[in-house]
């Protein structure tokens, strides 16, 4: 009988629980892992909301494709805090991108992704997209990642997220998610579920506009 | 309507490059597939830069010129840069919209249950999560946004057909209760320049210099899934809203969806309604691609279906086949009677 009392009594908090993303404890501080650990990245708490900051999350996978081979040696560690930028001298604003092999609206949104990416990054846009699940629904892999690279003939650092991680920002039941983010603070500016380019882009063309007013 | 007309290297790269000049009929000696048709037009190039409609080619050898040879396969040929155009149907008016929970239950054309078959909800924009027809065939798919355009997608375009139905007020939810998904033939037809691909009794017809496109993502990744599959979705099988308003009155899924061709190939179909010879028919495609941006959902609104060419029911009355206009992207065809 006590065990079913704990039972429910934890079943009724999980279902009594917000509908906010729960950040496993692991991600609220600095990664312990060196590979990926970036020196000043903002300490936490992190969380997942425009204000939040977002957490340094670790990837692995071809930072430049276009120049890397698509091998599985040939993959890179790549966390967030890469992109973190106090000065904004590299990077102003961070655009993380989910993609799903599966995701219809996700391959649309790559057929485009990098020629405006190509016109954003001199004014400091950085750019990072993680493919988390293949055709089937299941975790993204290696060769996946290969022919996803090769098909959107990307440019831009192309990350395998097998676990989903990005998945604390938005669920896979709507996919795909972008995350802009501004590089100085890593604080989340705006969390975009779907291929909105209508939305994304003049947002990201108006807050580099503004702070190169600002300059 | 947008059209657009570009230019592309000839192998390997996402924007097509054909010509329609010198364009002769393939090895069946049928109808030219060049030339503007109805509101369709032709065969679609994409825009170049990072990507394309039609995504990476995998570029194989084209033939020599415009002579018909073994060499023939996939990629561009030997007749120099040319253009296509391709109308873009991308409308980014379309409002957001919710929808409620879906349950479908899908079957083969033997009532058999699709077990596993991928099912989801996909707007122009956003896509819910994949799911899978359990052993009854039953998939319950939530997505949890706003969406623009929602549609059920079910089938996996490669074992068997992928069909889509736009949702139209279905925030409150809508149930499917006996969706229909044709098996497509285990063995496909390789698809090549100058030869005739022939499956279930439908014939594509590829011109000497036309050029096949198609992403190399899963499930067409290899040779044998990125080869030529028809299956009938037959009439009265029909599920409530498949033809939004088209009135089609045949049915035929292709697969590997979304495979450009440039310039149309001409497409045969069996009569198997029994069609008088000589009966007049027009040819309608189902828009897959998605998209807001200019030079998105190529050939035909997502979703809905748009006429790329007309046709006839040839003399001997076994065949519906295009005289005018050709397919430009392989999809699931509808046919009506002009």
């Amino acid at each position: 009988m006590r065990r079913w009392g704990l039972f429910t009594l934890t079943a009724l908090c999980v279902g009594c629980g917000t509908n906010r993303p729960e950040i496993p404890p692991e991600l609220l501080q600095n990664p312990s892992d060196g590979s990926c650990a970036t020196a000043g990245y903002p300490k936490g708490p992190y969380g997942t909301d425009p204000g939040d900051v977002v957490a340094n999350l670790c990837f692995q996978g071809w930072t430049t494709p276009d120049s890397s081979p698509h091998t599985e040696a040939a993959l890179e560690n790549l966390s967030l805090g890469a992109f973190h930028d106090q000065t904004g001298k590299n990077y102003e604003l961070l655009l993380v991108n989910t993609a799903a092999i599966w995701c219809a609206a996700c391959k649309n949104e790559h057929k485009t992704l990098g020629q405006h990416y190509a016109e954003l990054a001199p004014r400091g846009l950085a750019l990072v997209s993680a493919l988390f699940q293949d055709d089937a629904g299941g975790p993204a892999t290696v060769n996946d990642l290969k022919l996803w690279v090769e098909t959107f003939s990307v440019k831009f650092p192309m990350l395998l997220d097998p676990d989903y991680q990005l998945g604390i920002y938005g669920s896979a039941d709507q996919a795909p998610l972008n995350l802009l983010v501004d590089a100085r603070s890593m604080r989340i500016l705006q969390r975009i579920v779907g291929d909105q380019s209508d939305v994304i882009w003049p947002l990201i063309e108006d807050e580099l506009a503004r702070r190169e007013a600002s300059e | 309507m947008l059209r657009f007309r570009v230019t592309a290297p000839l192998l390997g790269v996402i924007a097509l490059a054909c010509s329609s000049e010198g364009v002769s009929p393939g090895a069946a000696g049928a109808g030219g597939s060049g030339g503007t048709t109805g509101d369709a037009g032709v065969a679609g190039a994409n825009r170049g830069g990072g990507g394309g409609t039609a995504g990476s080619g995998r570029g194989g050898a084209g033939v020599d010129g415009t002579t018909c040879s073994a060499q023939a396969g996939e990629g561009g040929n030997g007749d120099g840069p040319a253009s296509c155009d391709m109308p873009s149907y991308a409308d980014a008016t379309v409002a957001s919209v919710m929808v409620g929970k879906v349950t479908i239950t899908v079957h083969d054309t033997d009532g058999m249950p699709v077990v596993g078959t991928p099912v989801t909800v996909c707007g122009v924009d956003v896509c819910s999560h994949l799911e899978h027809a359990d052993t009854e065939g039953v998939a319950v798919v939530n997505l949890m946004s706003a969406v623009k355009k929602p549609a059920l997608k079910f089938g996996d375009g490669l074992v068997h057909a992928e069909l889509a139905i736009l949702l139209e007020d279905a925030e409150a939810g809508v149930v499917f209760p006996d969706l229909t998904l044709p098996a497509l033939p285990a063995q496909g037809a390789p698809i090549s320049a100058c030869n005739t691909a022939r499956s279930n009794g439908a014939e594509l017809t590829l011109a000497p210099n036309a050029t096949f496109t198609l992403d190399i993502l899963p499930p067409y990744d290899t040779a044998d899934t990125r080869a030529f599959r028809a299956a009938e979705l037959p009439p009265e099988q029909f599920p409530d809203g498949i033809d939004h308003g088209a009135g089609l009155e045949r049915i035929f899924t292709l697969a590997p969806l979304g495979a450009v061709i440039c310039p149309p190939a001409e497409l045969r179909l069996p009569n198997v309604a029994g069609w008088e010879p000589g009966t007049r028919v027009e040819f309608l495609v189902q828009g897959f691609g998605t998209g807001l941006e200019d030079g998105a959902q190529p050939f035909a609104p997502y979703g809905e279906w748009q006429s790329v060419a007309t046709g006839v029911v040839d003399a001997h009355g076994e065949t519906l086949r295009t005289t005018s206009g050709g397919l430009p992207i392989i999809s699931n065809v509808g046919v009506r009677r002009l």
